[in-house]
């Protein structure tokens, strides 16, 4: 299916999920359900993992010579 | 052989591991042909690991909870050295880096990772056909689904070639392929397994799960695999529970709910007669059955396709081919990229409050309501899915497709936990019994389905 044909179909799909909870009078709204968030870790020591960039630089799509990940520029870079 | 005799064989000496591992390969290379539960194996890895427990036993020395089990792990929870493709072209050269707290938990406790279950494309799917290495068989019911998006982890359980499996579960993903296929699964409450180490299908409802042939071994699995992370801002700290030494308890007095909407909207009748028949069985064995209304449930699945749309499409920011895999909209299947479009749509600023937050307050009723329904009953209980697996060729529409989860999506949104019992077969397919728990209360949940399990075991 083309990418046109399922953004036209999705946005049926959108509309008829928006109609079966459009009466819905809750103002509160749920983004998590567990209330406690552990957002600040205890500060200790950075860890360094030896072998860690050597296995990120594998599956990288290109490296250069000095070890650092080539990437194409992205094409909304003008 | 059940998982807690296998378990008690080989730390007895009678089995070895390794002779557990090599029979599990030996299964594998002989069936995965047909099912295609496995995307990759970890034969060496696996003997390794076996050759190790097996030294350990012989020497007298103490060994984990798992030892020599045979565990697979579902393609979208990283271990190390291994290919985490989540089934999709995006990741097929991603070799893990690290692997996931509950994989770190199961090596601790001397599970053997056999190898990457099959699944659905980045867990986004109900029927296990949508992986870009071809669907998943169902063992139990051949050329029909076996439902997802945990389709080979269910499928390796199912057919014997594993002794348990971890699955991901963001609207049923556990639940729905174990009860395709006839086995147990379980999805935790939201918080209580770590999620450190799984790629998000939606970060507020996905969670990791066990997935085992019986009742015991589900327990043991979960037993091993939650507990407090501190990488992790939505972990719990709360006491893990001994499962497996309180799963053989009586439930006479605990109280049933059933709602009304559960029958209105069950599909296939026949499906819900047998979820009656079980009850009645439950009934037998001293629990109560008491009446529970869930006027919004229809609501909970458009609720669950909204948000997960627009987390699915914030999730897949990172795949842009840069530092490593390939862009995901220019290789991904349709369902992924009908998600990332819908969830890009929706997340802009002039749909966000029409869509979006209209959806996360919906999800504010459903959690109210299911939490009320637990102040008269101690579970909930209804069937997993609404209607039978269809057989592979079948074309569904989105929409019908999504309609397998209605059961199972309100778990999800809640945040509470709900596991899955096998209760017969209708034309040879498997049908699995639903039973959602309070929070944190997975232990009743255990204790009905080894009741439910054992009376079946002894009438049969």
């Amino acid at each position: 299916m083309k990418r046109e044909e399922i953004e036209k179909r999705g946005e049926e799909l959108i509309k008829e999920f928006s109609e079966a909870i459009a009466d819905v009078k809750e103002e509160v709204e749920t983004y998590y359900v567990s209330e406690l968030v552990n957002v600040v870790r205890i500060d200790s020591e950075p860890v360094q993992k030896k072998d860690f960039k050597d296995k990120m630089l594998k599956i990288a799509p290109s490296v250069d010579e000095e070890g650092n990940i080539r990437v194409e520029i992205g094409k909304w870079v003008g | 052989m059940s998982v807690k005799d296998k378990l008690e064989q080989i730390k007895s000496r009678k089995l070895t591991a390794i002779e557990n591992t090599e029979a599990a390969l030996a299964r594998i290379k002989n069936l995965n042909p047909k099912i295609n539960a496995f995307i990759e194996l970890n034969e060496k890895g696996a003997l390794d690991t076996a050759k190790w427990i097996d030294e350990k036993i012989k020497q007298g020395k103490k060994v984990g909870k798992l030892a020599g089990l045979i565990v697979a792990v579902k393609s979208n929870i990283n271990v190390t050295g291994l290919h985490i493709t989540c089934a999709s072209k995006t990741l097929e050269d991603y070799v893990g880096t690290f692997d996931a707290a509950v994989v770190q938990r199961i090596k601790s406790e001397d599970g053997i990772i056999i190898g990457m279950t099959n699944m659905d494309e980045f867990a986004a799917g109900s029927s296990g056909e949508t992986s870009a290495w071809g669907p998943t068989d169902n063992p139990s019911a051949l050329g029909h689904i076996p439902g997802g998006s945990s389709s080979g982890s269910a499928a390796a359980v199912a057919v014997g070639i594993c002794d348990l499996a971890i699955g991901s579960d963001t609207g049923g993903s556990i639940r729905n392929p174990a009860s395709h296929c006839g086995i147990v699964g379980l999805k935790p409450t939201y918080g209580l397994v770590p999620r450190h180490g799984l790629i998000d299908l939606a970060m507020s409802l996905d969670q990791i799960g066990p997935m085992a042939r019986d009742v015991y071994g589900c327990a043991l699995l979960l037993e091993v695999i939650a507990g407090y992370n501190p990488r992790e801002c939505t972990t719990l700290k709360v006491d893990l529970k001994d499962f497996t030494k309180k799963v053989g308890a009586d439930i006479k007095g605990l109280k049933i709910g059933i709602a009304p909407q559960y029958e209105e909207v069950t599909v296939d009748k026949k499906i819900y007669q047998k979820i009656e028949r079980a009850i009645e069985i439950l009934k037998d064995l001293g629990a109560r059955v008491v009446q529970v209304n869930l006027p919004n449930l229809k609501r909970a699945l458009p609720a669950y396709y909204l948000i997960n749309y627009v987390e699915f499409f914030s999730a897949t920011r990172r795949f842009d081919g840069r530092r490593y895999g390939k862009r995901i909209e220019d290789v991904c299947g349709e369902e992924v990229l009908r998600r990332i479009l819908l969830g890009s749509y929706i997340s802009q600023k002039e749909y966000r409050g029409k869509y979006y937050h209209k959806a996360i307050k919906t999800r504010s009723v459903i959690k109210h309501e299911t939490l009320e329904a637990f102040k008269q009953a101690d579970v909930l209980i209804s069937p997993t899915v609404p209607k039978l697996p269809h057989k592979f060729g079948a074309k569904l529409t989105p929409f019908e497709m999504y309609g397998y989860d209605l059961f199972t999506v309100p778990t999800n949104l809640s945040g509470i936990c709900a596991g899955v019992v096998p209760v017969g077969k209708i034309d040879g397919i498997p049908i699995g019994l639903q039973i959602q728990g309070k929070p944190l209360d997975e232990l009743t949940i255990f204790k009905i389905m080894e009741a439910y399990e054992k009376s079946t075991r002894e009438l049969s």
